[in-house]
């Protein structure tokens, strides 16, 4: 164990000098935060200037008096009266116009506003918040003089009731549940990635595999230790990645408290220990693949193709209306995800995961059986130049 | 002190079949001698030192190293040697101490005598100026210094030496010559290859001939001057590689 472990600590300080390893590993440090700044920032100044903004009406001279007086006793609508003729496209710095004219039925009124333009759009609504008072205040006196109870107009009362909760949350917790753990997976992935091809095909090129096999060491200590580099590398982007998100999502469940996830420890726990087999099997299977490889160059390319394929079943969640089954839980990696997904969502079974960790597992120790027997084959390790 | 007897290495090639890199080889070294292997690129000189060091398995053949069988007892036959080659590279984003606490973390040396190793061969290779910098800011002599002091962390009582001096300028080959000397005085014993004759000429007790894959001939340069008829070891060298052309 203690010449695993100096193999570990080697491979790890050489690999986190390598700054093209390191800013692979701390981007999304930088990105998440900075899309944090966007998301905050953006909708504080979306929020701030609907509430704040003033509205200007172009409001007709004929106009009855009583609506109008209630416009302008808004602190927040300011209004000029203009005469009927007025086109309102020649009217400048208006967010809305009102015109008037008296019908059979009583007063007809219309609202001239650009919705593709927010100020326009708000200043409509504000609009139909006072339509709604004044129609109120009419029919009540209306009902008055006429001696009828008001609330006579109430027959039949309404209440609905949403069972399986507000239905636009449930699509975002779900989006949130189906992106975060994809991001956390391939992030953790690309750690792997970066860093296989240079332990293995790398040390080739380098010669210092040769270096290594001179001391007392076996070989399969050395695969372990560069394998436990390359997974602890793994999980340490995928960490970094769950920590960086970790703002985000505090950010959107907090402005959004309809959504139906819990950002929590224990969700962040669960999310590490699904990641934990990944890692192991990507490291297997990059390593074996960079050892096959002659130079690095050819296991970046071997890798590549690989990595297109892991990505493909880390894709494979996102799949409309797919939901964990003993088919989908038997594949290797989107299994995990597919549980990650429920637990964003707030639910966790005990036998999936010991099912999906098992599954895994196996698989990687497929992986690792292979690098192995790879490893111990001079042909193989010097690259048949002997 | 190390024996080789009837030592094989077969590659297998889908194109070409069963290649031979080596054939029947056996001698013996004795305690505190340098043995010389010399043969051109290619005659299996580094195979033939990558199974001594037990880096590489052999085929066929047995290899005891310090009382140790090298198939049965590999971790005991590295720690009694130390292996250094020409393309013996080191980790780039290591400094030089770095390096020597790594490897010798191999040898189950304690912290103190680690210590204190690292500081002997500091001085004795003059290498305080550049101890801190890491290897890929180092110079050709400064990379060849930290690998000499690299096998030297646990005291190995033999050297393993592939062509060491390979590519160096005279400079730095004279460090490698310095260190080969003063470990013969201290009564270490050295197997070395090279393909430089003057060097052989200079540093070998006795001579091993290698082409393709086969020991042609060993003795001590005397003998093999006597043998041939030839004065220097360039045209020994180059009598015996004619001769095996002759006869294959």
């Amino acid at each position: 164990m203690k010449k695993i472990n100096l193999i570990l600590k080697k491979e790890l300080r050489t690999t986190l000098r390598d700054k093209k390893t390191l800013i692979t590993i701390l981007i999304p440090i930088l990105i998440y935060p900075i899309l944090l700044i966007f998301y905050m920032g953006f909708s504080q100044v979306v929020q701030s200037d609907l509430t704040k903004n003033e509205s200007l009406l172009a409001v007709d001279n004929n106009v009855p008096h009583d609506f109008l007086v209630r416009l302008e006793d808004d602190p927040i609508i300011r209004v000029s009266t203009v005469s009927p003729n007025v086109d309102y496209q020649s009217l400048e710095d208006i967010n809305a116009r009102i015109s008037f004219k008296s019908v059979k039925s009583g007063e007809m009124y219309t609202v001239h506003y650009n919705s593709t333009l927010e100020p326009s759009q708000q200043s409509a609504n504000r609009i139909e918040e006072h339509f709604r008072d004044y129609e109120e205040t009419i029919k009540s006196t209306q009902l008055k003089e006429a001696n009828i109870d008001y609330e006579f107009e109430n027959v039949v009362t309404i209440q609905e009731e949403e069972i399986s909760g507000d239905m636009m949350s449930r699509v975002i917790a779900m989006a949130l549940g189906l992106i975060f753990p994809l991001l956390i997976v391939l992030y953790g992935i690309i750690g792997t990635y970066t860093i296989s091809s240079d332990l293995s095909a790398g040390e080739k090129d380098r010669e210092t595999l040769e270096t290594i096999f001179s001391v007392p060491i076996k070989r399969f200590e050395v695969i372990i230790g560069k394998l436990l580099a390359c997974v602890i590398v793994g999980l340490l982007s995928g960490m970094i990645n769950i920590l960086a998100l970790f703002p985000l999502a505090y950010a959107i469940t907090t402005n959004i408290p309809e959504l139906s996830i819990s950002i929590s420890f224990p969700l962040f726990l669960y999310l590490f220990l699904m990641l934990i087999p990944i890692m192991i099997l990507t490291s297997a299977v990059f390593i074996g693949i960079g050892f096959i490889s002659k130079t690095y160059q050819e296991s970046q390319s071997y890798g590549s193709v690989l990595f297109i394929g892991f990505i493909a079943l880390c894709y494979i969640p996102l799949v409309p209306n797919l939901e964990a089954s003993s088919l989908t839980l038997s594949i290797p990696i989107t299994n995990a995800l597919l549980l990650m997904k429920e637990a964003f969502l707030g639910s966790y079974s005990l036998i999936d995961t010991i099912k999906v960790l098992g599954i895994n597992l196996a698989v990687s120790g497929i992986g690792i059986y292979v690098m192995n027997k790879l490893f111990q084959s001079d042909w193989v390790v010097f690259g048949g130049k002997s | 002190m190390i024996k080789v007897e009837n030592i094989q290495k077969k590659f297998y090639d889908k194109k070409s079949g069963d290649i031979y890199a080596l054939d029947d080889i056996s001698f013996d070294v004795n305690e505190g001698e340098i043995f010389g292997l010399l043969g051109p690129n290619g005659a299996g000189k580094t195979t033939l030192l990558r199974i001594i060091s037990t880096i590489m398995g052999q085929t066929e053949g047995n290899i005891t190293i310090n009382g140790f069988n090298s198939k049965n007892q590999p971790e005991e036959v590295k720690k009694s040697i130390g292996f250094l080659s020409g393309n013996t590279k080191l980790y780039k984003k290591l400094t030089p101490v770095e390096t020597m606490r790594f490897f010798g973390g191999f040898y189950n040396i304690n912290k103190r005598v680690m210590n204190q190793r690292i500081e002997e061969i500091l001085s004795s290779l003059d290498m305080h100026e550049f101890k801190d910098k890491i290897v890929e800011k180092l110079s050709t002599g400064q990379v060849q210094k930290t690998s000499i002091a690299r096998c030297m962390m646990h005291d190995p009582k033999i050297y393993i030496l592939d062509e060491p001096t390979l590519g160096l300028d005279i400079l730095t080959s004279r460090t490698i010559v310095d260190f080969i000397k003063k470990e013969k005085e201290n009564n270490k014993t050295i197997i070395f290859s090279t393909h430089y004759m003057e060097e052989a000429d200079l540093l070998c007790d006795r001579i091993g001939l290698i082409h393709k894959g086969r020991l042609v001939e060993i003795g001590k340069l005397e003998e093999l001057k006597e043998k041939t008829g030839k004065s220097n070891i360039r045209d020994i060298f180059l009598f015996y590689i004619d001769q095996e052309s002759v006869v294959l």
